[in-house]
């Protein structure tokens, strides 16, 4: 897929609703959308942060932040991840969280009941405490929505439209916001696995820049314009917990092991992928996915060095989330 | 009438006589006059008086030769020959019947003046047969003009075969430059004329011979004035059933027609999206007939529904073009032959292999390549076999950047037909025949792709089917016919995409119908039979729970963040039908076609009883009203009726169909139509708003519109049509209120036409333009923490639309002929003005901006042909 072209959206590429002729037609069009990649528009890969962007939420449990799921009645800390390509500008946010609901039978990302708790600030990042209601307020549910939105710029604040429900911003611009927060109703356990083992960049080890570090003076150096930077990610084996998992027809229950996504974004550049995976059937104590950048242009580099920071976020299966960045400088 | 001839010995007389110019025996020699002769000296030459019947020599008689025989005959002043002899010999007896016959003639003497002399004379005498008293008759002949339809000019070359009802030999016969050819010595008695030639309909007669007559017929064949090899495909416009035509509408292209589409590289069925009443779907596989969702049409190929018409879904079609006997697009109220489907029908059959000579064909373009072969096998025995296969495969790791994926099984394609056809009589047609078709794609991203990374790792696409086909028919009579089909094999549909999405469906089907046609009276037909169905396969399913398409723009979302479902079971259902129909001719001038069908649908355990009637008035010689009315049911479709991924308690869609139209002749090359149609659709599979329940039952629908076309009847030069359909689909789920139907598209027209230039050139065009498809506006999005992507949410169902469609093909051929075949090159040019036509929209990660997405640009596609 082309990476400038991130979401395609097919006239009336519709099908039976045999499952194979959705995924079969779904299969072309991704083998028409590689082949046809230069007939469509071309955008911004979502791996260039050029705006103010939400990039993820963490789940800490309160007391125990490793652990990402909540039991009923614990106190969930969530944070949520806001960059931009300078400084983070002012945020007001707010939240709702409440059961999880569906809309024509699916499952929904905001908030279809009444809210549990209702929240409101402007610190940056905006992060949460939700009281997890007892198991007799839950009901069935297994797990809570937390909705929102976050608006950028001094001053703005959310709010919703009273018919639509759809969410805005008084100024400036706005992410809507969903997360899932997955309870711990048993023994099985989620924890948040770990952004930041060990980075290299070009072979070379790339650690974490101290606070104040200018990425020019200590950072690894990139030409303007040079392309193949390889960005090494190490991962352990031990952030990809096993568990089990109810699956197949009839379901039965099944040892699994969590897979990775890391998400990859740059102020800089180009990434080749937003994505990069390690999947659960990967055994191994240690995995190292390598992405590769490419440095910007040179006019878009100024005589001093131009910092390019990067993050990432790596997501298991289950709701937990880690993110770490590192910093760089490219050199006219 | 037949001449009577007697056949009788007859021996005609000649006589020459040469008088000579001396006295013989014993006259005395008169001196040379030096005078001129006066009266008394006048020559008179002998006369015969007594003349004597020969011999006819018997072995000569036999072996009916005729002579004539010269003789030098010496007469004496009493008339008496004394003596004779042959001048020139002619052997076979006849000189010496000629000299004992004429030994006993008697004359009247040679006279000089008064005075009788002797005289010597050349006398010729012939031997002639005269004809035989003939007896009674006991055979007739046939003769007969085939001429071309468009110009009434003779057609030569075409062969014509005459079968008789009694076993005999089949005869053979060829027609000859003015189109005319002869059959003698036929036993009395009803004789099945089957006429083909190169590039023309094949057309069939019956015809009785009577003893002692000559019956004489004219035929006309529709296609071409002159058998050319560059027009190949034989297949005719007619229905199977016999006329009048029964469907209030019926849209028939033919060979000539199809094979001339441009922009369809050679392909007739990839002509079905042009015909009148189909819309437009970037996935030519998606037939839209009159705003009917392409889940509620069929095409039938040889009385089988068929699945995947085309390879990678409208890349070409899976058989061969040249096989090809019919299309005929029904957009609504069919036949109660056709069932379980509320949309439109399009029945697809092949031809017969040829039986003239061997032909072949080879086609390479830039593609794939096909053959076909095809020929008498033995006596009432012929075959034909064809197969093609791509190779995009050797070239398309060049096409896809590396970068982006890479191809671990490059697509591929490839198709096959064979077939056997036995016609031991008039009264019995066999044929078998095996086909299948396989698509197969493989390739592994080498990312995973932007905003939705389920899309990652390997992804694969194999389709597949064989079947084999027995097909029977039988006469009985000149009344009652019967045909069996049956049709079986085995199928297998397998897709992947990353860890998410794993499809495997392999299965076996069958498909039976037993059709009865019997002639009652001169006014009334009736039609019936059964058509069977049976479908096992092994469902394996793991991946997203599949959702209505229509009215649902989240359906074809991402992967990412959906709950995921497990379906292993494996299936059976039978779906058997019985039906029965009537054409009956009320009056001189109106048909009625009264019909029913009665359907077990055995997935979803539910009977349908589907009447229907339609009718036709000829309100003058060339005009003609029809209507229509009925009911159409179709069983739930694909996963619809499982468990896990549907509602097993679904109910059957209905639809009600309406129809008015009128079909206008202008003069002998023009025909008009135009139709009026509503559809109303109920119990419609819907997404359902009920926690558990996946499907049900809550959607309706309606459609309606109209039809206008005007064809131009194919002739050697041209053909042509214009058609223009103007229809609002829309559909209403859970009474939430009119909303536009998916696939809605107001305004279709289409304008084609082909000219054949000469010297073998062949120019054809087509020109569309269409309505674009509704669409749903994303008026925001939301950002999924646990997935790092972004849910659009949407404005009002199909609120929007896409820009309209309009393209432009043009298709250019040069032929030659070469010994007995010909060669062809072809370019056919889709898109000849490049228009960027929407087939898409695009959107960033977060839906903030959009863009459109093109689809092919102008794609020139050039091919060589060769064909004897």
């Amino acid at each position: 897929m082309n990476p400038n072209t991130t979401r395609t959206i097919m006239t009336n590429t519709t099908t039976e609703t045999s499952s194979s002729r959705t995924a079969g037609l779904l299969l072309l069009g991704l083998a028409g959308g590689i082949l046809l990649a230069g007939c469509g528009p071309t955008f911004d890969p979502a791996s260039l942060i050029t705006t103010t962007r939400v990039l993820g939420a963490r789940i800490e449990v309160e007391g125990a932040p490793e652990r990402a799921t909540p039991i009923p009645g614990e106190t969930a800390d969530v944070t949520w991840l806001v960059t931009s390509p300078e400084a983070t500008p002012p945020l007001g946010w707010a939240f709702a969280v409440c059961m999880p609901g569906t809309v024509g039978g699916k499952t929904s990302l905001g908030c279809e009941s009444a809210p549990l708790a209702l929240f409101e600030g402007t610190a940056s990042p905006p992060r949460i405490a939700i009281s997890v209601p007892p198991v007799d307020v839950l009901g069935s549910a297994t797990s809570l929505v937390l909705f929102g939105q976050i608006c950028s710029g001094a001053g703005s604040m959310p709010i919703f439209d009273p018919q639509s429900g759809v969410p805005s911003c008084t100024g400036g611009d706005g992410t809507t916001t969903s997360v899932n927060i997955p309870l711990q109703l048993g023994d099985g356990a989620n924890h948040n696995p770990t952004a930041d083992r060990g980075f290299t960049f070009d072979g070379q080890t790339w650690p974490a820049l101290a606070a104040g570090d200018d990425p020019c003076v200590v950072g690894p150096r990139a030409s303007a314009g040079t392309k193949d930077h390889v960005i090494g990610n190490t991962t352990e084996g031990s952030d990809r917990e096993l568990y089990t998992a109810l699956l197949g027809d009839p379901p039965v229950a099944t040892p699994e092991r969590e897979s990775l996504q890391i998400s990859q974004f740059t102020t800089a550049g180009k990434l080749t992928s937003q994505f990069s995976f390690v999947e659960g059937t990967d055994d191994n104590a240690e995995t190292t996915v390598d992405v590769t950048w490419e440095a910007p242009p040179t006019t878009e580099v100024p005589a001093a060095g131009l910092p390019v920071t990067f993050t990432f976020v790596v997501r298991d299966d289950r709701g937990g989330t880690d993110w770490t960045s590192r910093a760089a400088c490219v050199v006219p | 009438m037949i001449p009577r001839f007697q056949t009788s010995l007859r021996i005609a007389l000649a006589l020459t006589a040469t008088v000579l110019a001396h006295v013989a025996y014993g006259q005395d020699a008169a001196p040379a006059a030096t005078t001129a002769p006066d009266a008394a000296s006048a020559l008179t030459p002998p006369k015969l008086v007594t003349f004597v019947d020969a011999i006819y020599p018997a072995a000569a008689k036999a072996a009916r030769l005729q002579a004539n025989v010269d003789l030098e005959l010496t007469i004496d002043a009493t008339g008496a020959v004394t003596s004779a002899r042959v001048a020139a010999p002619v052997g076979n007896g006849f000189d010496e019947a000629a000299l004992e016959a004429a030994r006993r003639f008697v004359f009247e003497p040679a006279k000089r003046g008064d005075k009788a002399i002797p005289a010597r004379i050349r006398y010729r005498y012939l031997f002639e047969l005269a004809a035989e008293a003939a007896p009674l008759p006991t055979t007739g002949e046939l003769e007969g003009k085939i001429l071309s339809r468009s110009d009434n000019q003779g057609i030569a070359g075409a062969l014509v075969t005459l079968s008789a009802e009694d076993g005999q030999p089949t005869r053979t016969a060829i027609s000859d430059p003015s189109g005319a050819f002869h059959f003698s010595a036929l036993p009395p008695g009803r004789f099945h004329v089957r006429l083909a030639a190169s590039g023309l309909a094949p057309l069939a007669a019956d015809e009785e011979v009577a003893a002692g007559e000559l019956t004489s017929v004219t035929y006309r064949m529709e296609g071409a004035g002159k058998a050319s090899a560059a027009a190949t495909l034989e297949f005719g416009a007619t229905a199977t059933i016999e006329a009048p035509p029964r469907e209030v509408t019926k849209r028939s292209l033919s060979g000539e027609e199809l094979l001339r589409v441009a922009g369809t590289r050679g392909d007739p069925l990839k002509a079905i999206e042009y015909m009148p009443g189909v819309g437009r779907s970037p996935q030519a596989e998606f037939i839209i007939i009159r705003g009917s969702s392409p889940a509620d049409s069929e095409v039938e190929f040889e009385g089988a529904p068929v699945y995947r018409l085309y390879h990678f879904g409208g890349l070409t079609s899976f058989v061969q073009p040249r096989l090809l006997d019919k299309i005929d697009l029904y957009p609504g109220n069919f036949s109660a032959r056709f069932g379980r489907k509320m949309g439109g029908i399009i029945d697809v059959g092949v031809r017969d292999p040829k039986t003239d000579a061997l032909h072949g064909m080879v086609d390479v373009n830039v593609v794939d390549s096909s053959f076909l072969f095809e020929g008498p096998l033995a006596k009432n025995w012929s075959f034909a076999v064809a197969a093609k296969r791509s190779y995009v495969d050797l070239f398309i790791d060049k096409l896809v950047p590396k970068d982006q994926a890479q191809i671990t099984a490059a697509p591929v394609y490839w198709d096959y037909q064979a077939m056997l056809a036995y016609k031991p009589s008039s009264n019995d047609r066999f044929r078998a025949m095996v086909y299948g078709s396989y698509d197969d794609l493989k390739l592994i991203l080498a990312h995973p792709a932007d905003a939705d990374p389920s899309i990652r790792g390997g992804v694969s696409s194999k389709t597949e089917f064989h079947r084999a086909q027995l097909t029977w028919q039988h006469k009985y009579n000149a009344a009652v016919e019967h045909e069996i089909n049956l049709s079986t094999g085995p199928f297998s549909f397998g897709t992947s995409v990353g860890p998410d999405l794993a499809v495997q469906i392999p299965g076996y089907e069958g498909f039976l119908r037993s059709e009865w046609r019997a002639r009652l009276t001169d006014r009334l037909r009736l039609l019936g039979g059964l058509d069977v169905s049976y479908n096992w396969f092994n469902f394996s399913y793991d991946g997203p729970r599949p959702t209505q398409i229509d009215g649902d723009p989240d359906s074809f979302g991402p992967l990412t963040g959906r709950q995921n479902v497990s379906l292993h079971h494996s299936y059976g259902f039978l779906r058997p039908a019985a039906y029965l129909e009537a054409i009956w001719q009320v009056a001189e001038r109106l048909t009625l076609v009264p019909g029913a069908r009665v359907d077990y649908l055995g997935d979803v355990d539910r009977w349908t009883f589907d009447p229907r009637l339609t009718g036709r008035y000829q309100l003058t010689a060339t005009t003609i009203l029809k209507g229509g009315v009925g009911l159409f049911s179709q069983a739930p479709s694909g996963a619809d009726s499982l468990p896990v991924l549907g509602n097993p308690h679904l109910r059957p869609g209905r639809a009600q169909h309406y129809s008015l139209g009128v079909e206008q002749d202008l003069g002998t090359r023009l025909k008009v139509t135009a139709d009026g149609f509503y559809k109303r659709l109920s119990d419609l599979t819907v997404n359902s708003p009920v926690p558990g329940e996946n499907l049900n039952n809550d959607g309706i629908g309606r459609i309606y519109g109209g039809e206008v076309s005007a064809k131009l009847r194919p002739t050697a030069k041209s053909s042509g049509f214009v058609s223009y359909t103007l229809s609002r689909s829309e559909r209403n789920d859970h009474g939430e209120g009119w909303r536009l139907f998916n696939w809605d598209q107001t305004h279709i027209l289409t304008v084609a036409g082909a000219y054949r230039l000469g010297r073998g050139w062949d120019l054809s065009g087509t020109f569309r333009y269409v309505t674009g498809n509704p669409l749903t506006p994303v008026v925001g999005s939301v950002y999924n923490a646990n997935t790092d992507t972004y849910k659009p949410i949407y404005g009002a169902i199909n609120s929007d639309r896409s820009n309209a469609f309009h393209r432009l093909d043009l298709r250019v051929e040069k032929s030659w002929h070469v010994r007995s075949g010909s060669i062809a090159a072809y370019l056919d040019v889709q898109n000849a003005y490049d228009r960027h036509n929407e087939e898409g929209r695009a959107y960033n990660f977060d839906f903030t901006k959009t863009g459109v997405i093109s689809g092919l640009p102008l794609l020139p596609s050039f091919g060589v042909r060769a064909e004897f």
